[in-house]
């Protein structure tokens, strides 16, 4: 039996000229969270359609538990839980009809804990699904998505579009599913503090390539958000050891950096600064540096540059 | 773009050019097709009226193909009223929304009768042709059935609507009488001046179409009574309004929940309800045909009981458009992915969907006919004529065994559920990839086009049967071409199915054996009755292809939904 749940190797995608997914490799152990980041079109709901068997690995190869999901859909579906990022659920049903047919499918469906989910968040199971809010709607499809206690959770982008209370609903049920001991979740999510409170594990995607992909406590122990300062005025921001993101001018400047803080001190002093102060990098930050694009002060500062 | 008009015949135009170019390639090519199948022997007024008919078929295909897409840009739930409600909010004029789409529609249907027209027209015909006679029916047959739609959100009033029209078309308020010379394209209005009373009508309807549109804009109606009575394109709707009883989703098997889910949605219900429809509709207008009509009339309309076979076609296609589950959304094909990450085996995906939707439109069938026949009498004053003509069609059953009328019904019944099955994944297709779709059938029409001016200059006018033998000759040769492909085609998609574990081994056997029993069948069927129409023809090639095409189409159709199920599900 393998290891992993999820085994992606040198997967990619194109659609027409634009490249999705270009040589993904990505695994996931069991009893893990799986934080999935990037911006819009960096290839995350390609990479879970892949997972769910939505897509054709054309390059590459998907294993789910094992499987290819597209030769054998049962059985790799069965043993998931989705939450799609429109809550694509058939809005035709009712409540209870939903989860009776949910049901129907999963021989490990557990009654009560779906019973218990529509009491928490306040369903009625006689309503019609097209009667409820988004964030009604949101509830509802995570129940049927995590009422069979799957041993894989994918949810992709859980939390867009929903007020802070149904969020936090959302994350105390995905809260539960990990507290159960061996099962998978992996999410999509914008909203990176949320990501960082949650994961074990964090994958950046940008630009259909995976550009970090390592355990949070690695990712927070290697990322550092530093202030410094020069004696003199710096025509250009300074070329530092480990820079992942520089900004500021004149005599102080905020830098994003990986890799040992001794390594960046040395390379600081070297040309004449100081560190003022220094702390590890938040996700954000850190995200921020890997795929944003540079600010508008830092465009005329380029612009500045080349002339 | 400089203007909102602009940019909305734009939008209208990017949507509709692949459906135009497939409409003017395939009526071009199955007009090439029937003349090649009736043979030397025929006369020129059988393809003619072929040709009538292909298009007729042609234009309303396209004019229902491109409504159909304008209707579903906007997230709109209701299937009647206007369908630009997401321009509502820009800034632009009424008259302006309103306006563009109207005489847009109307242009692409004068593109869509007169390009394949005259091209037909020119290869085999070279006759006369009235343009402004049949530009003005085309314009008056387009505009009036756009306004009618567009004019009101209410369901009845609409209804409504279509019968006012109907009672002013029949009495010549809005189409000239025309005569038309056989043979010809020429049509000769009775009274000229009735072109003008046609315009003066559709002028007032539009003001009306105006004003609706222009209520509908400001969230208002301009008849508030029965507003939300089938006004709805909502899926599993008809459960919810008819007062039938809804079972309970089971929970014991995956597979028997999928099909209460399916029975919900394209089921029972939807079969009784669509067959009820198309009867009320069908008795409807031949009662009022009858109404309207002077006494003695009556015998014109003998063939009338074709209007329920034509709108039973209408059903068929409605109960089994969304067979695979693609609907459009925003505008744009779409499958949901609920339905895709439904964990069970795309066969069984497959078998459940298909068999619902097929025999729902069996259903809808047997209860159109219970209907019409029970209403039929006490509604139509001809009933008994139109009973006797219907009678008269299905007389190749009579005078068989038992044995023989099932083994027949039988037949029919399999080459019909294969022409369904064909027909759904067809427009399945053609939703999924329309632009492929498009340029495919205009380069085999360019192709069947150019082979017809090669022969025309080879053969010239003076050597009619050289020109035929060739003919024949070159249609022989490209259906070899069409019979390799069933089983070449066959063959890959089995590989596919077998490689993707959508069959395993055993299904693959089990469900060839069917299909090679079906075409022993088939064999049997179409030697035993003499149904095969061109057994006489000389040409062996054309018998056999025939034969092999007509005994493999429904393992064909089988495979090709199970493929096409599974290009949907893993994209």
């Amino acid at each position: 039996m393998t290891e992993f749940v999820v085994e992606v190797n040198n997967l990619s995608r194109s659609f027409g000229k634009t490249n999705a997914l270009d040589s993904v490799d990505f695994t996931a152990s069991r009893g893990k969270v799986y934080g999935l980041v990037g911006a819009n079109g960096a290839g995350k709901t390609t990479l879970i359609k892949h997972l769910l068997g939505l897509l054709r690995a054309k390059s590459g190869t998907v294993k789910i538990f094992g499987e290819d999901p597209v030769r054998n859909p049962e059985g790799v579906l069965k043993r998931i839980g989705y939450l799609s990022e429109d809550r694509d659920i058939p809005d035709w049903m009712s409540i209870d009809e939903l989860m009776r047919y949910t049901g129907a499918f999963h021989s490990a469906w557990d009654q009560g804990y779906a019973t218990e989910l529509l009491d928490t968040f306040s369903l009625d199971p006689e309503k019609k699904i097209k009667t409820l809010s988004r964030g009604m709607r949101a509830q509802v499809a995570l129940i049927s998505a995590v009422a069979h206690r799957p041993d894989l959770l994918i949810l992709d982008e859980p939390s867009s579009g929903l007020d802070a209370v149904v969020r936090k609903d959302i994350l105390n049920a995905v809260v539960r599913t990990i507290s159960e001991e061996g099962r998978t979740v992996i999410f999509s999510s914008h909203l990176l503090e949320e990501v960082e409170r949650l994961s074990d594990h964090v994958t950046m995607i940008h630009q259909g390539k995976i550009t970090l992909d390592s355990s949070l406590e690695i990712i927070n122990s290697n990322h550092h958000c530093s202030s410094i300062r020069f004696a003199d005025l710096q025509s250009s921001p300074p070329s530092l050891e480990g820079v992942a993101k520089i900004s500021g001018e004149g005599r102080f400047f905020s830098v994003v950096h990986q890799g040992s803080m001794d390594a960046f001190q040395n390379s600081v002093k070297k040309i004449g600064g100081e560190i003022l102060k220094s702390r590890h990098a938040t996700l954000e930050e850190i995200f921020v540096s890997r795929v944003g694009r540079p600010d508008i002060g830092e465009l005329s500062q380029l612009k500045e540059n080349t002339k | 773009m400089r203007s909102p008009s602009q940019a909305l015949a734009w939008s209208a135009f990017s949507l509709s050019w692949p459906a135009l170019l497939t409409q003017i390639a395939g009526v071009v090519s199955v007009i090439f097709l029937i003349d090649l199948a009736l043979g030397p022997g025929e006369d020129t007024l059988a393809l003619f009226k072929a040709a009538d008919f292909a298009l007729l078929v042609g234009l309303t295909l396209i004019y229902s193909l491109a409504l159909h897409k304008s209707h579903n840009i906007v997230r709109t739930r209701s299937s009647v009223g206007f369908p630009y409600r997401a321009e509502f909010s820009l800034p632009v004029s009424t008259r302006t929304l309103l306006l563009t789409p109207l005489l847009f529609f109307c242009a692409l249907t004068q593109i869509a009768i007169f390009v394949p027209g005259l091209i037909v027209n020119l290869l085999y015909f070279n006759t006369e042709l009235s343009v402004i006679p049949i530009s003005f029916i085309v314009f008056q047959f387009t505009i009036l059935t756009l306004m009618l739609s567009w004019w009101t959100e209410n369901g009845v009033a609409s209804i409504a609507g279509w019968l006012l029209v109907l009672t002013l078309y029949l009495n010549g308020l809005l189409i000239p009488e025309f005569n038309r010379i056989e043979g010809t394209w020429v049509f000769i209005a009775a009274n000229p001046a009735d072109y003008f009373v046609a315009l003066i009508f559709t002028a007032a309807l539009l003001l009306i179409t105006y004003f609706g549109v222009k209520q509908q804009r400001s969230g208002e109606g301009l008849i508030e009574f029965g507003k939300g009575v089938f006004n709805t394109t909502e899926q599993g709707i008809i459960r919810e309004r008819l007062p039938l009883p809804v079972s309970t989703c089971p929970t014991h098997s995956s597979i028997a929940a999928e099909f209460w889910k399916e029975r919900q949605l394209h089921g029972g219900a939807n079969a009784l309800f669509a067959g009820l429809t198309g009867a009320a509709v069908t008795i409807a207008i031949l009662a009022f045909i009858n109404f309207t009509l002077p006494r003695g009339a009556n015998t014109q309309h003998e063939s009338s009981w074709a209007i329920a076979v034509m709108f039973y076609g209408f059903i068929c296609i409605g109960l089994t458009i969304y067979m695979y589950g693609v609907r459009y959304k925003n505008g744009a094909p779409n499958v949901s992915l609920h339905d895709r990450t439904t964990p069970l085996s795309t066969a069984w995906l497959t078998l459940i969907r298909t068999g619902v939707s097929l025999s729902s439109t069996l259903l809808a069938g047997v209860v159109m006919l219970i209907a019409i026949r029970i209403l039929g009498p006490f509604l139509i004053g001809n009933f008994q004529i139109m009973q006797d003509h219907f009678l008269d069609s299905i007389s190749i059953f009579y005078g068989l065994s038992i044995l023989g009328t099932l083994f027949n019904v039988g037949m029919l019944l399999v080459a019909f559920l294969t022409a369904l099955l064909l027909l759904a994944t067809f427009f399945t297709w053609i939703i999924l990839y329309n632009k492929p779709t498009a340029i495919v059938s205009a380069i085999v029409a360019v192709y069947i086009f150019l082979w017809s001016i090669l022969l025309m200059a080879i053969y010239g006018d003076g050597e009619a049967a050289a020109y035929n033998h060739a003919i024949n000759r070159v249609f022989a040769n490209h259906l070899w071409i069409l019979v390799m492909l069933i089983p070449a085609s066959l063959i890959v998609m089995m590989k596919h199915l077998l490689r993707e574990r959508v069959l395993t081994q055993t299904q693959m056997i089990y469900l060839s054996g069917i299909g090679a029993v079906f075409a022993g069948l088939n064999f049997a069927w179409l030697f035993g009755t003499n149904n095969y129409g061109l057994l006489n023809q000389d040409i062996w090639i054309v018998q056999l292809s025939y034969l092999v095409m007509q005994g493999l189409l429904p393992l064909l159709a089988t495979v090709l939904a199970l493929w096409t199920s599974n290009r949907i599900r893993h994209n």
